[in-house]
């Protein structure tokens, strides 16, 4: 129990600096808040759940090789005060592909935090609050993918 | 008898209803900055606080990124006094583990997606909360726990008797144009905690004041006062936060925490969820077509 509260501890002293007070627990000590990868895949599901929303993208690699991947992104209730169509806009996209910025799980495992979205249509929109500590323009980086 | 009750029920909700279809009346505006309204009111004169309010303050109720931070309060302007631990409770927390900034957020019942207390609504959620009120009570519907608070403003005391519950047990009364709430008999669960200072635990002697008032129509203020004489050495007050109307807007159902892929994922003893967000105690159409094909024969 003491180490799992250290753990806890170190993972939120961290958050405290960086994340806006309605993220329902750690990022840190999930996430690497200093990556930022950009992700492309076919959106195969869509998880519309508190305390977080997460979709799943089928990303291929160079070798041709399909990992399944997990996004988790803000709460559905959060989500739907920014825009009230964004369920809307993930199911729309079922099958299609689409793009996003997200910082990585620390563990290595196919899982990471979603920044933005870029939709198959162009659509671009935050999907997480802002838990990306470095220099790159998240939003930025999807307006240039082709 | 289950008849007799559901129709209690209707009547209480219709009630509570009125004044709160009143208040709805007020176009929503787009402009960028609201003006100042004057205060909607009861029958009695008294502030009518019905509707829908998000925390912090709002330029547009129709767009609010979630990258984004709405501040209830400018820590610049009224900075937030930090909570003074009796030793023992000083102790436990360096036991729980302690940060340089007194941070003790280790252990977060709501990590575990306990209920977050009754003054979390206003002091330690993003989350949208509703107003229900007429001249004899108030009712508060949030968006945090998928819970309610209700408070009579009717003059009652609180009962003699009385069982520790995640909110406690509110009565209110009127200072002026200010809601006044007596909140005691909290589950000691129920952690403090507000966005700059993630919680702490209470006792079960502690006891909230609350004030609640609308100083204009599209401005909810509201300020908590904590006495707990076995943790605290004098009473903490949070500073005055504010809250903006989102005049037409619904809230919605938090259905509490079905959804904790990253709880399981930090804690080794719990059941992990797969990359494609499978659960097995719960239906998937994978699973469903590809056991079908298997079994169905």
């Amino acid at each position: 129990m003491r180490k799992l509260g250290g753990f806890l501890l170190l993972a939120f002293s961290v958050l405290l600096c960086a994340m806006p007070a309605m993220s329902h627990h750690s990022f840190a000590a999930e996430f690497d808040g200093h990556k930022l990868i950009t992700y492309t895949g076919i959106l195969t599901k869509l998880d519309w759940g508190n305390p977080h929303g997460f979709f799943y993208l089928d990303v291929k690699d160079e070798s041709g090789n399909v990992t399944k991947w997990a996004f988790e992104i803000a709460s559905p209730n959060i989500l739907r005060r920014s825009d009230e169509a964004t369920r809307t806009y993930f199911l729309a996209n079922m099958g299609k592909p689409i793009s996003t910025t997200a910082c990585p799980a620390k563990n290595g495992i196919p899982r990471a935090a979603t920044q933005y979205v870029k939709f198959a249509d162009g659509r671009i929109a935050p999907m997480g609050p802002k838990t990306y500590m470095g220099d790159l323009d998240s939003e930025q980086i999807l307006r240039n993918l082709k | 008898m289950a008849n007799r009750f559901l129709c209690g029920i209707f009547l209480a909700a219709g009630c509570l209803m009125l004044p709160a279809a009143g208040a709805q009346q007020h176009p929503a505006s787009k402009d960028a900055v609201q003006k100042p309204e004057s205060t909607p009111r009861l029958p009695d004169g008294h502030p009518d606080f019905s509707g829908v309010w998000y925390p912090g303050v709002i330029k547009d109720i129709n767009h609010i990124p979630p990258n984004e931070n709405h501040r209830g309060y400018d820590p610049k302007v009224t900075p937030q006094e930090k909570p003074a631990f009796q030793p023992w409770a000083q102790e436990k927390i360096r036991l729980m583990g302690l940060t340089t900034d007194n941070h003790l957020e280790l252990l977060v019942p709501n990590l575990e997606c306990m209920p977050r207390g009754a003054l979390s609504y206003f002091i330690g959620s993003g989350y949208a909360i509703q107003l229900v009120q007429n001249v004899h009570e108030l009712a508060l519907l949030t968006e945090s726990d998928t819970t309610w608070r209700y408070i009579p403003t009717d003059g009652r005391g609180h009962p003699k008797y009385m069982d520790p519950q995640w909110n406690g047990n509110s009565v209110g009364h009127w200072e002026g144009d200010t809601l006044v709430v007596d909140t005691v008999s909290l589950d000691t669960r129920a952690w403090i905690g507000y966005p700059d200072y993630l919680g702490w635990f209470p006792s079960d002697e502690v006891h909230y004041t609350e004030r609640i008032s609308r100083p204009e129509a599209h401005t909810l203020v509201y300020q908590a006062t904590v006495e707990d004489p076995k943790v605290l050495t004098k009473p903490w007050t949070s500073v005055p936060r504010k809250f903006t109307w989102a005049a037409g807007k619904w809230i919605n159902e938090r259905y509490n925490c079905t959804n904790m892929s990253d709880y399981q994922q930090l804690s080794p003893d719990k059941k992990p969820i797969d990359a494609e967000g499978n659960d097995e105690r719960f239906y998937d159409e994978a699973e469903y077509e590809r056991m079908r094909k298997q079994f169905n024969k």
